[in-house]
């Protein structure tokens, strides 16, 4: 695992990543605060391929450019985006990294880790203690199925990246 | 780097990776709403009494309307006989789960199993 940054690189998959969290808005949605989480492939895909600071800055940027062109910068959302970017990123390291899952596996288990950290923060800030929502099995089960669609494009993307050093 | 990718480590897709995507859809069909225990009969805005699901028993009610018999059998309840006109109430048939009601609007009655959240949603 090298552990030079490369700014070229994070530059550009920074800018992969806020173009398709922003296209994501575009998407429909079937239940309300659901997110895509298309984005989360290019944060994996780096993950892998250059470890878990690159990851973690790309995460942060995609977090604070994504959301300051959705006009959702200094609001609620930032928290969540940020809370559920960061609760994704340890999750799929420790996932990855103990090699008994693939990047679809961990992809799942990153869109799951995200989807968990945003109903314990919405419980913490609307009642004031963290509880799981009667929704949360509707967002696993989503979680599940982005989480492969993510998965897929982060593979594609680490089969394709090579070129890109 | 290269070397990982030989030993096969970047596969996109292994075995466990299915078992989870089926243990994340397990809750959803594990999900049913919790029995409720005790029901609570407001009448016109008014609490007028609880009553346990445990005991089969027929309640009484005086409405609006006239009289409403509430049936609780088996730990679930419904509308048994509503001197309303369209029997809404009576065709919402039996409820048994936490926070579900039956409404009678013309009596003024709502039975009401009762629950652990005081609201359904909370919204910003």
């Amino acid at each position: 695992m090298p552990s030079r940054i490369k700014p070229g690189k994070l530059a550009i998959f920074t800018a992969f990543a806020v173009s398709l969290y922003v296209l994501e808005t575009f998407f429909p949605k079937p239940i309300p605060w659901f997110r895509w989480g298309f984005s989360n492939a290019f944060v994996l895909a780096l993950l892998i391929e250059e470890g878990i600071l690159s990851a973690f800055l790309v995460s942060i940027g995609k977090t604070l450019i994504g959301c300051l062109f959705t006009g959702t910068l200094f609001t609620p959302s930032l928290l969540f985006s940020f809370t559920g970017g960061m609760a994704s990123l340890l999750v799929m390291t420790g996932l990855y990294f103990s090699g008994i899952f693939g990047i679809i596996g961990t992809s799942m288990g990153g869109a799951g880790a995200h989807s968990l950290a945003q109903v314990l923060l919405s419980s913490l800030l609307f009642t004031g203690r963290p509880s799981f929502s009667y929704l949360y099995p509707v967002f696993l089960a989503f979680s599940s199925i982005t989480g492969t669609i993510t998965g897929v494009i982060a593979w594609k993307i680490t089969e394709r990246s090579k070129r890109w050093h | 780097m290269q070397k990982m990718r030989r030993k096969g480590r970047l596969r996109p897709l292994k075995p466990p990776d299915i078992f989870l995507f089926f243990l994340f859809l397990l809750p959803l069909f594990l999900m049913h709403g919790e029995k409720g225990e005790v029901i609570e009969i407001w009448v016109d805005g008014k609490h007028v009494l609880d009553c346990s699901l445990k005991k089969d028993t027929i309640l009484v009610v005086e409405g609006k309307l006239g009289t409403s018999r509430v049936e609780i059998r088996e730990g679930k309840v419904r509308m048994l006989e509503s001197p309303c006109p369209l029997k809404l109430c009576m065709r919402r048939g039996w409820i048994e789960k936490r926070g579900e009601e039956i409404i009678c609007v013309p009596q003024r009655i709502v039975v009401r199993i009762k629950g652990r959240d005081e609201y359904d949603a909370v919204t910003h």
